[in-house]
């Protein structure tokens, strides 16, 4: 007999209720990462997961988000706002997305695979705070933020704000991450991701990019702000100030992308683990930085 | 704890007491004895365990069963229904896909959810839609050979999605 009781609010108000009134909560939408950690725990088998003991699955309250009306992506002041419950193949066919936040849709293009994709949603991918998170770089450069909401209100949360460790969020217990907002896309960027192969794998490294090329980069060939995010080489994703601050006014030449690649490598703090090394996850961030920066230009011709 | 998941299943009404720990794919095969999908992995990255959650290809082992209430579940069974085999079906015996065979009721779920969303897809395409379906006898090409004589049309129409 299992101890875990599954909730299907029908609506946010029902949900935000339930969130006030229930111990130990542990919330999913699609499911792709809290369902496999849940099974492993429960079988004694893998990492352990906060919340769940290794024997065995304790008193345990799910609530299911995807039943609570979360399911929009809409337009709204500049920004594309998107639900929790939102999926990643919803986001990649949604014709707002596509035109409008193209950064986004490339790194979402790389996630997981077409099936994964087809339940896992970008709430969930953000909450699960993974440093390795696939979408996290894009959201850091482009600044987006989440929402927050419980029964006595929202908060507003910049994403580089709201993930604060692996595994870390801002988010009270009583509280659902409700929406994410993300600033409409009006620079040129990329997204590059090492795997050990092409779908279906966590990112030994990760990193992405945004170049503003409004005006600069075309009448004076220098490059306006610049803004470089690494993931799975922190224990958060890491905006590259240094590399950023070398770039600004620089003309876009493949000497001034290494040398931003070699603040980059600077800036990151790896560690080895089951995917790779911090050794090679350090040089990789000079290269992947390098190759991001002329991919982001490339689309911009 | 026990609680009832009312969902469709293959098109029919379904009602089954389940415990909230439970995932789908631990319901289809362990309480109403659907042995079609496989429990490879049980971590989402095999795709033995591949069926259709409203219209869509999803991974039995990563869906809760208890927010699967009210969806339409369509597993390998589903694909005759009729009586006669899918396209994906008979191509499959043609090219020799199978060798074991453990993946295929994955592949096959994978593959039709694929093709009935796409229009001419690629090779690339295809290939990219079935990356979370692996085969550990690696038969790769024939897999990928067969799906792509069914979706340059050699086996007759595919049933649309939804359908």
């Amino acid at each position: 007999m299992s101890g875990v009781s599954v909730h299907t609010p029908g609506s946010l108000a029902e949900l935000l209720n339930l969130l006030a009134n229930l111990p130990n909560v542990s919330i999913v939408a699609g499911g792709s990462d809290l369902v496999p950690r849940m099974t492993r725990n429960k079988n004694n088998t893998g990492m352990a997961f906060p919340g769940f003991g290794r024997e065995g699955l304790p008193e345990k309250n799910i609530v299911y988000i995807g039943s609570a009306g979360l399911n929009d992506i809409r337009e709204s002041d500049g920004n594309i706002i998107i639900g929790a419950a939102v999926t990643i193949t919803e986001l990649l066919e949604s014709a707002l997305v596509r035109a409008k936040s193209p950064l986004l849709v490339e790194a979402l293009s790389e996630m997981a695979g077409l099936t994964i994709r087809n339940t896992a949603t970008l709430g969930g991918n953000i909450s699960n705070a993974s440093p390795a998170g696939d979408s996290l770089p894009a959201l850091y450069v482009l600044g987006a933020s989440v929402v927050t909401a419980s029964v006595n209100g929202s908060r507003n949360h910049r994403i580089d704000d709201y993930i604060s460790g692996p595994g870390k969020t801002a988010r009270n217990a009583d509280e659902v991450l409700k929406e994410i907002i993300v600033p409409i896309q009006k620079q040129k960027g990329a997204f590059i991701k090492m795997g050990r192969r092409k779908t279906e794998t966590l990112s030994i490294i990760n990193a992405a990019v945004l170049i503003d090329v409004q005006d600069d980069v075309i009448t004076n060939n220098e490059l306006g702000s610049v803004r470089i995010a690494i993931g799975a080489a922190g224990p958060t994703v890491i905006r590259c100030l240094a590399a950023e601050d070398f770039l600004c006014g620089k003309e876009p030449t493949e000497e001034n992308f290494e040398i931003a690649g070699t603040y980059a490598a600077e800036a990151v703090s790896p560690i080895d683990d089951v995917r790779s090394t911090a050794w090679y996850r350090k040089r990789m961030a000079s290269v992947i930085t390098k190759r991001a920066l002329a991919k982001a230009l490339q689309s911009a011709e | 704890m026990g609680q009832i998941l009312t969902f469709k299943l293959n098109g029919a009404d379904t009602e089954v007491l389940i415990n909230g720990d439970e995932t789908l794919l631990d319901v289809l095969r362990g309480r109403l004895s659907i042995t079609s999908l496989k429990c490879g992995c049980n971590h989402g990255d095999c795709g033995a365990c591949t069926i259709h959650l409203n219209g869509r290809a999803a991974k039995a082992c990563t869906v809760l069963a208890a927010t699967a209430t009210g969806a339409r579940v369509n597993t390998l069974e589903s694909l005759f229904l009729g009586g006669d085999l899918h396209p994906l079906q008979k191509a499959f015996i043609d090219f020799n896909a199978p060798q074991c065979g453990y993946c295929t009721p994955g592949m096959l779920m994978a593959a039709s959810a694929f093709l009935s969303s796409a229009e001419n897809p690629s090779e690339p395409e295809i290939r990219e839609a079935l990356g979370g379906n692996l085969c550990r006898c690696t038969g790769y090409n024939q897999y990928i050979e067969a799906i792509m004589a069914v979706a340059e049309g050699n086996y007759g129409p595919l049933p649309k999605r939804g359908a």
